[in-house]
């Protein structure tokens, strides 16, 4: 190597740790977007408060239910899928277990009702400390009964993330997407998705 | 037969005053609360003591969040699936029902002042529509979808409608089916629907 391609070496070399500084400002710029699309979840701005102080997870009773207190099987299938789906023993990365009770807050229900264009929909009541007391879900078999049942998890599993404290988000294809056509059709999203397992676990 | 399961066994709840008219506030107090095995603090199994003025303070919004089966964010999409769409006042909005399976809602009547969409060409439209709107007014606390505001008694709206039973009426797209309106100017409900520009005319709307 001569003295001339020594000193090209050392311009090029020098060049490069010019541009370092605006290197390192687009790598800084492209981990802050990819972290806050990272949460991106919305919070309702209620939560459970039996979390445990240790170990995993929030354990949340759900008032079982029998086929029989439905109208339709379909609608039992949706609520047990959608409760299963979204629990530590189905996904060990959510911080939620869900089990059966004689007695909870949590209800589900199937109700028919063509009065109105909401699919599913979620009933809470309050306490103080930003806490749930009760929860109330519905599931409209008006619209929801003519759907395949992947759409009709997509409903249920949606209303058990409001449940757990999920605010809708839209513009993205996560299950808190409010509207059932986005969700499904053309998402294809009918269980948490790591957006929503996030906003779960930021609670939990 | 079931599709009216939840007329069925509607409990009429007691009105106990009505000071604000419409969809006000703390005017009406329905059963919910007496309904125990809903809404009960006795049912309530977590740990803490429930703060009273949070679970009884009068004037207080409780959101509902729904997921909806119409949801349009373009006017193409929601003139396709409306029958008609008018410019009404709100004449009356009635006592807050608390159906034994169901959430609360109460039964909203619009006068139609203008005809500005008919898909089919209906003959008889109706001078006057009733619907269903989910929410109401209980135990001290207004009971309200999320971006689906109450109803109030001389309201100016647009709203979308579909017939789906012979003279039975539902908003098309829930909130993405109703407007604000007032002195001929047009303001979104929701900021998740069709996206209108404040000010908007009805001309304009429709051209969207």
């Amino acid at each position: 190597m001569n003295i001339t391609n020594v000193f090209k070496a050392t311009k090029q070399v020098g060049r490069r740790y010019k541009q370092l500084p605006i290197l390192l400002l687009v790598a800084a710029c492209m981990v802050s977007v990819l972290s806050s699309s990272a949460q991106a979840y919305n919070l309702w701005g209620f939560r459970w408060f039996t979390t445990p102080t240790s170990g995993c997870c929030l354990n949340r009773s759900v008032k079982s239910f029998t086929m029989s207190s439905f109208l339709t099987t379909d609608a039992w299938y949706a609520w047990t899928n959608g409760i299963a789906w979204w629990s530590h023993n189905n996904n060990a990365s959510i911080n939620v277990n869900m089990s059966y009770a004689s007695s909870s807050t949590v209800k589900v229900w199937e109700v028919q009702n063509p009065n109105v264009t909401w699919d599913g929909l979620s009933s809470p009541t309050f306490m103080g400390g930003g806490q749930f007391a009760t929860m109330d879900m519905f599931l409209n078999t008006t619209w929801a009964g003519g759907y395949s049942w992947q759409k009709r998890l997509s409903v249920t599993s949606h209303e058990v993330g409001h449940m757990l404290g999920l605010d809708h988000r839209s513009g993205a294809c996560t299950l808190m997407q409010p509207d059932s056509f986005t969700r499904w059709d053309s998402c294809g999203v009918n269980s948490a998705t790591a957006d929503d397992i996030n906003g779960v676990n930021s609670l939990y | 037969m079931i599709l009216f399961q939840g007329f069925r066994k509607l409990k009429t709840v007691t009105a106990l005053a009505m000071v604000f008219g419409g969809s006000g506030c703390a005017t009406k107090l329905a059963a919910a609360d007496q309904h125990e095995d809903r809404v009960s603090p006795s049912t309530v199994d977590v740990s803490p003591t429930p703060v009273k003025e949070d679970i009884v303070q009068r004037c207080t919004t409780r959101t509902m969040s729904a997921s909806w089966a119409e949801y349009y964010r373009s006017m193409s999409e929601l003139k396709r699936n409306s029958g008609i769409g008018v410019v009404g006042t709100v004449s009356t909005v009635g006592e807050t029902v608390q159906p034994d399976i169901g959430p609360l809602f109460q039964l909203v009547t619009i006068s139609v002042d203008q005809l500005i969409w008919n898909r089919d060409g209906k003959a008889d439209v109706p001078k006057s529509i009733t619907f269903e709107q989910t929410g109401g007014v209980a135990a001290g606390s207004k009971f309200e979808l999320e971006g689906d505001p109450l109803f109030s008694v001389g309201e100016q709206a647009i709203i979308f409608f579909t017939e789906f039973s012979p003279g039975k009426y539902r908003v098309t797209g829930g909130p993405t089916g109703r407007f604000g309106f007032q002195n001929g100017r047009i303001s979104p409900v929701t900021d998740d629907g069709i996206k209108v520009a404040e000010g908007t005319t009805v001309e304009q709307l429709l051209q969207l």
